[in-house]
């Protein structure tokens, strides 16, 4: 079996931010995103102290909106996937004491509708993808008071089909990407009995073709950033025993790109940085050696979420 | 570069300007060339030769000039944006603020057409949607086919899309989408679907819909996309969205034996596309809905009714048959995982909702053939399929004692 290059890996992440061309340019929108892939991915690996944390943390802030919501790049508008995607970064740094949490938890809240459902911005459009950013980032912060989360954990509920599996809205079509979200936001939410573990497991499970590799759906080509979607799932509802993890890791390293680094989505693509991440996740969850282990509902490394919710408690013991 | 960016946008500005532009393409400079030596006539005659192409409405751009121009499409944009939408916008009241807002909407054309997931310059054109009266709904969903025709998966095209309905919806039809609007947005996708396969979007567009529609409609989709569906057994979500519209009919006032005589043609109608396409793992799966169906909904209150011939008894029966008619190539293999995967879907049915017929000593045979088929064609599944099968057994126990 092939190993994971790490430090192929480190050097490609490393290059990403002084690239100029076509795909860097057009993906600028969603820099936010593309940040918390790579810095997580660096972490995982043991290298985050190689990246220039004053220059992430200051860009970082000067997307943030007057609404509190952060954006995906100076200038663009606000969503809530952006302000996961920057909870998460300064969860990564321990820094989260720098913006005003109150007000990043009043942008997610206001986005909360009648139905428990989220929307992703003001312009509404509902999908259970945002539900799992809002509950988890007012987790991250400490804030899930500021939501009615009874609700919003019946609105995911909502959302399960015949199959086991979850859609984006009430009749959705079942998707992994889709599944992991709504399993994840569960999980932090507390509603975890919605979940049919044996049925879902089931149909997750099913996601995995002969090369090892897993699909998002039926029919499907497999692609590595499934290994997450369907394996973190896997692991929330204790069923990761049913897949073939030797044949899941083989197909994840075969997607390396082991001369200049990077991991694609299927053998012999083009390598990018959302495929990296999910790659190097997966065989964290498949515990790779020299890889930290992942948190897989907040998609953190487990010494990062440990140091949120347990660190503080030892700081004071008072109640 | 960026003056060549400035003048290119420029041009770009002007050929879009031609709201009937109804296709964009992204070519090679190579491939660009042979256009304008295969065409007569082109459309704008302005434009850089090197950079575009248009003729009938169909515009061609070089992948080579790309970059400078959404450089500079984009920062126009956003200059524009920051003065008439950004925080210390001026009020609306000033002179020519009508053609300054009618810039800001072709170069939000510009931006979205080169970056369909520029969702900011989507959602200005909502803001400016909702402060001038100039845009209409038909522009807006024009513009969202252009994107699609290049980018079927943009998931901001079809979002706009869904935002532009949803607002007119409430303004202009009294909260009904009127029915030539319904069947425009159905041949969209049908068109959609036909180019770019496995489109999540696109039939997730498809499940919008069924909010709108009457039982009559929904029963007319059924029979309307029949032939669609047939012509692409692996479409997934094609088969999910007849999924959508049976559940929908059961929350529906629908009279329930006008459903059952859908879901009883449903059946057959599947059983057939099984038979005839060998191992299609998306009719299995719509196959296991449809026996979900019969269990919480169909199911005989009365065993008397159907002595002799329990549904589920049919059911593994032409699972069987499919199994024993196959043979060992890979489809055939495929095919005989997904009847046996079936088998065991029945009996995990039938012991999850107390289903009461008798089904001890069948229970006792299946599980064991459908031990030895799926350990033996898919083996690489070991694990799940040992997991199940422990489940199902521990059901089955946990009945007996
Ligand atoms: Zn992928």
């Amino acid at each position: 079996m092939g190993e994971l290059s790490i430090a192929k890996h480190v050097d490609y992440i490393k290059s990403l931010d002084k690239k100029k061309d076509l795909e860097t340019v057009l993906t600028e929108h969603l820099r936010m995103s593309g940040a918390y892939w790579g810095l997580t991915s660096m972490d995982m690996m043991g290298h985050l102290e190689e990246m220039d944390k004053e220059a992430i943390v200051s860009w970082l802030l000067r997307c943030q909106h007057e609404s509190g919501g952060f954006s995906g790049n100076i200038d663009h508008d606000p969503h809530v996937l952006y302000t996961l995607s920057a909870v998460q970064i300064l969860a990564l740094y321990d820094e989260l004491d720098v913006i005003n949490k109150d007000k990043v938890a009043a942008y997610i809240s206001q986005l909360q509708q009648e139905d428990g459902s989220f929307a992703g911005d003001e312009w509404g459009e509902i999908d259970t993808r945002f539900s799992y950013c809002a509950i988890c980032c007012l987790s991250l912060l400490k804030r899930l008071e500021k939501i009615n989360l009874t609700k919003a954990v019946e609105f995911v509920a909502a959302c399960k089909n015949f199959d086991g599996g979850f859609g984006c809205t009430p009749g959705g079509e079942s998707h992994a990407g889709q599944i992991f979200c709504c399993v994840g936001a569960l999980a932090i939410g507390g509603g975890l009995h919605h979940v049919d573990k044996d049925l879902l497991g089931w149909w997750l499970c099913e996601r995995q073709v002969k090369s090892g590799g897993l699909n998002g759906r039926p029919e499907k080509l497999p692609d590595v950033c499934y290994s997450w979607w369907v394996l973190s799932s896997l692991v929330m509802i204790d069923r990761a025993h049913w897949i073939n993890k030797d044949k899941l890791k083989q197909f994840i390293l075969d997607c390396q790109d082991k001369e200049h680094g990077g991991i694609s989505d299927r053998p012999d693509d083009a390598v990018d940085v959302f495929h990296t991440y999910f790659g190097i996740a997966g065989l964290s969850l498949l515990e790779y050696e020299g890889l930290k282990p992942i948190d897989p509902a907040y998609a953190l490394p487990v010494d990062v979420v440990d140091r949120i919710f347990y660190s503080c408690e030892k700081k004071q013991p008072s109640h | 570069m960026e003056e060549g960016g400035v003048a290119l946008l420029k041009q770009l500005t002007q050929i879009l300007s031609d709201q009937l532009i109804d296709e964009v393409g992204y070519v090679h400079p190579s491939q660009l060339a042979k256009l304008h030596e295969g065409s007569t006539h082109v459309d704008n005659a302005v434009a850089d030769p090197s950079v575009f192409w248009c003729g009938e409405h169909k515009l061609a751009i070089s992948t080579q000039a790309l970059v400078p121009l959404y450089n500079s499409a984009k920062s126009s944009f956003f200059s524009s944006h920051q003065t008439l939408l950004g925080k210390s916008k001026h009020s609306f009241h000033g002179s020519g603020i009508n053609e300054r807002f009618q810039e800001l909407l072709s170069l939000t054309r510009v931006v979205v057409v080169l970056n369909p997931a520029f969702k900011t310059a989507w959602d200005a054109r909502k803001c400016i949607f909702g402060i001038l009266s100039v845009v209409s709904p038909l522009q807006e969903l024009q513009l969202s086919s252009l994107v699609l025709s290049f980018n079927p998966k943009s998931e901001d095209a079809w979002a706009h899309r869904r935002w532009t309905i949803c607002s007119s919806v409430e303004s202009l039809f009294s909260h009904q989408i009127p029915e030539h609007l319904l069947q425009e947005e159905f041949k969209l996708v049908a068109m959609i679907a036909d180019r770019s396969r496995m489109n999540f979007c696109a039939w997730r567009h498809c499940c919008w819909l069924v909010q709108w529609m009457s039982p009559v409609q929904m029963l007319q989709e059924l029979q309307t996309w029949k032939s669609w569906a047939q012509l692409h057994v692996a479409e997934s979500s094609c088969f999910h969205f007849r999924r959508c519209i049976f559940e929908k009919l059961l929350t529906d006032e629908c009279p329930l034996v006008k459903v059952k005589d859908a879901w009883l043609e449903e059946l057959n109608w599947i059983k057939k596309l099984i038979k005839l396409y060998i191992g299609r793992e998306a009719l299995w799966m719509h196959q296991r809905f449809l026996f979900f169906l019969w269990v919480h909904y169909f199911k005989p209150t009365d065993p008397a009714e159907s002595i002799g011939h329990p549904f589920p008894l049919v059911e593994i029966s032409f699972a069987n048959s499919c199994i024993e008619s196959c043979g060992d190539d890979e489809d055939g293999q495929r095919q005989i995982a997904y009847a046996s995967t079936f088998k065991l879907w029945v009996l995990w049915k039938c012991k999850e909702s107390s289903t009461w017929f008798d089904y001890s000593m069948l229970k006792t045979r299946e599980l064991f053939n459908i031990e030895q088929l799926l350990r033996s064609k898919a083996a690489y599944q070991k694990a799940l399929w040992e997991g199940l099968y422990e489940r199902v057994k521990a059901r089955s126990d946990e009945e007996t004692c």
